[in-house]
């Protein structure tokens, strides 16, 4: 409750809406300060790099789509082949972090069979020695399956993780039976019964999916360690190999790179809130 | 469809994916790099068995020391600021205009979205950089300008404030949506019993958000033992001056593909995996604790 100084006169209604809105104003504080560099990097778009350097100059002196044209014009970098390139890898990898996840979780989740719990705690494993331990030893394989230097050697390890699979097992574990038994009762065999599950549980497919892209296009050490040609590296690779401060490069043309980093994890985000949203509602309500 | 004797039908083709990608991309992966970490340093080549070596001369690498102790008081420090600051931010947000809330998450969630090496330019363009908005701000007290990214303690606060501008949205979410489920007459009873605002969060809300923030707390610690990028953008592999961004993850990826000593950075890389163990633990048994206290 807020201090009841003067609140006390008005209708209970009233008294909460206030309530609201002033709960509203102090958070609006915190938001504004984690989204202040975004809008400060908008505003660098068409700045020169004196501009930039500037101290506590936030709007430029003229506003021109140079950066961009510079940016898509690939005058440093190739840059519309490296957001290409990173598009297709976050893609395939979480559409088959999704695949392989569902179709174990789904196994996991609504059978029983010898050695489900061995298996299962293998998959815990997986969660809990990250990734990134592994790279020396993945580079290696990847050296011996010449995928070197090829979107695979990226996308390949990221496909089975094991936060996947135990979301999936708990997600099918929740699914009412009787509607999979209706599938049953039709004839459908237990791989067609999957499918009738498919459209029950697809907020958590999109939310997973969603969680498993952001993930896969902000990953840096994998491609670093498995891409080296120029026109193959991924977006925040081919950024970070230009923060270095040569100031050659205008930094406008690194803020647009930088700002369209967001665009597709933003999009994503903004058409499937709602499925994320009520996934999340699920998942936490036990 | 009838009873079958014996096992069940289930379709097992549905595990293949799983298997074998688990045991191609992590298993074999696995034991190779543990074999690896028990060979001398050669990169391609014939090498031999060197045993356990690699982890002995671990034992007296200042260096290994100054990473593992960086990215310790790293996870802690994430935590630490993450957890708390989430829970206000999520209650508020369940306070908030209905309106405004989706803004908000969006707002709070937009560093999240960003790759962490864009959050580190970012962050040292506006916040650090040697014309940036702290230095251009302590200017107008007569202050500075200070070489913030020469300052090992200013470092260390800096990677933990990138990570707490970067997951503190997510968490918030989380957080929120487990406030959500809470059910409403749990709060009726123990405001009835007279309980004020804090002792309603202490003893209705915390408890019930167990999972929910055992989750977190696991999920911020995993990706702090393997957090790299933010040290990578700022600082380079080096570690920067006084090794104050020197993390496991960025030593490893230095010996191995800087210096060429895979067997070390093997050893290296493995020896994280005891120690993700050995915190994740620590985290079940603290909070384990609690419920056994509520019970």
């Amino acid at each position: 409750m807020l201090p009841s100084l003067g609140f006390k006169t008005l209708s209970p209604d009233r008294r909460r809406l206030a309530q609201r809105i002033g709960i509203s104003l102090m958070l609006s504080l915190p938001c504004a300060f984690f989204a202040f560099p975004f809008l400060w990097m908008l505003f660098s778009v068409s700045k020169t790099n004196l501009e930039i350097f500037t101290p506590l100059k936030f709007f430029p002196d003229a506003y021109s789509w140079d950066a961009f044209r510079a940016l898509l014009g690939g005058e440093h970098i190739p840059f519309v082949r490296q957001y290409a390139n990173s598009l297709f890898i976050a893609s395939v990898q979480s559409v088959g972090a999704v695949a392989v996840s569902a179709t174990a979780g789904f196994v996991f989740g609504r059978y029983e069979f010898p050695f489900r719990r061995t298996l299962l705690v293998l998959a815990v494993f997986t969660v809990l020695i990250p990734r990134q331990v592994l790279v020396l030893p993945l580079f290696l394989w990847m050296h011996r399956l010449h995928l070197l230097d090829t979107p695979f050697a990226v996308i390949l390890p990221g496909v089975v993780t094991g936060l996947g699979i135990l979301y999936f097992t708990m997600v099918f574990r929740r699914v009412p039976g009787h509607l999979l038994d209706a599938a049953r009762m039709e004839g459908a065999s237990e791989y067609r019964v999957f499918r009738f599950a498919l459209p029950l549980v697809l907020p958590s497919l999109l939310t997973y999916g969603l969680i498993h892209f952001i993930l896969a296009w902000h990953e840096h050490i994998i491609p670093l360690v498995m891409l080296n040609t120029e026109t193959r590296l991924t977006v925040p690779l081919a950024l970070s190999s230009l923060y270095g401060g040569d100031m050659r490069v205008p930094y406008a043309m690194l803020m647009v790179g930088s700002l369209v980093t967001v665009l597709p994890t933003a999009l994503l985000y903004f058409f499937l809130r709602r499925h994320f949203q009520s996934s999340l509602a699920d998942l936490t309500s036990r | 469809m009838s009873a079958q004797p014996g096992l069940k039908p289930f379709p097992k083709a549905y595990l293949a994916p799983f298997l074998l990608g688990y045991l191609a991309f992590w298993l074999i992966p696995l034991v190779e790099g543990f074999g690896l970490s028990l060979q001398s340093d050669t990169r391609f080549k014939q090498s031999e068995f060197v045993g356990a070596q690699h982890y002995l001369n671990l034992l007296d690498d200042g260096r290994f020391f100054t990473a593992l102790q960086n990215t310790g008081l790293y996870a802690f420090g994430t935590i630490a600021v993450i957890l708390p600051l989430s829970l206000l931010l999520a209650s508020l947000l369940r306070g908030a205009l209905g309106r405004l809330r989706g803004i908000y998450a969006f707002l709070l969630l937009l560093p999240g979205l960003t790759p962490p090496s864009v959050l580190a330019f970012l962050f040292l363009m506006v916040f650090s950089g040697p014309r940036g908005y702290l230095n251009a701000g302590l200017e107008l007290f007569d202050l500075g300008p200070f070489g913030w990214f020469q300052d090992p303690v200013f470092i260390r606060l800096s990677l933990v404030l990138q990570a707490v501008w970067r997951w503190t949205g997510f968490a918030t979410l989380f957080l929120a949506a487990g406030m959500d489920s809470i059910p409403r007459s749990l709060y009726e009873t123990a405001r009835s019993e007279g309980a004020g605002v804090w002792q309603r969060f202490v003893h209705v809300t915390l408890p019930l958000l167990r999972n929910v923030i055992i989750f977190v707390c696991a999920f911020l610690l995993l990706d702090a033992f393997v957090l790299f990028e933010g040290a990578y953008v700022l600082l380079g592999s080096s570690g920067g001056p006084g090794d104050a961004g020197l993390l496991l993850v960025s030593y490893a990826y230095f010996t191995a593909f800087t210096l060429g000593r895979f067997g070390s950075a093997a050893a290296m890389s493995f020896s994280l995996i005891p120690l993700v163990l050995l915190m994740l633990g620590v985290l079940f048994l603290v909070f384990g604790r609690r419920r056994g206290k509520e019970a």
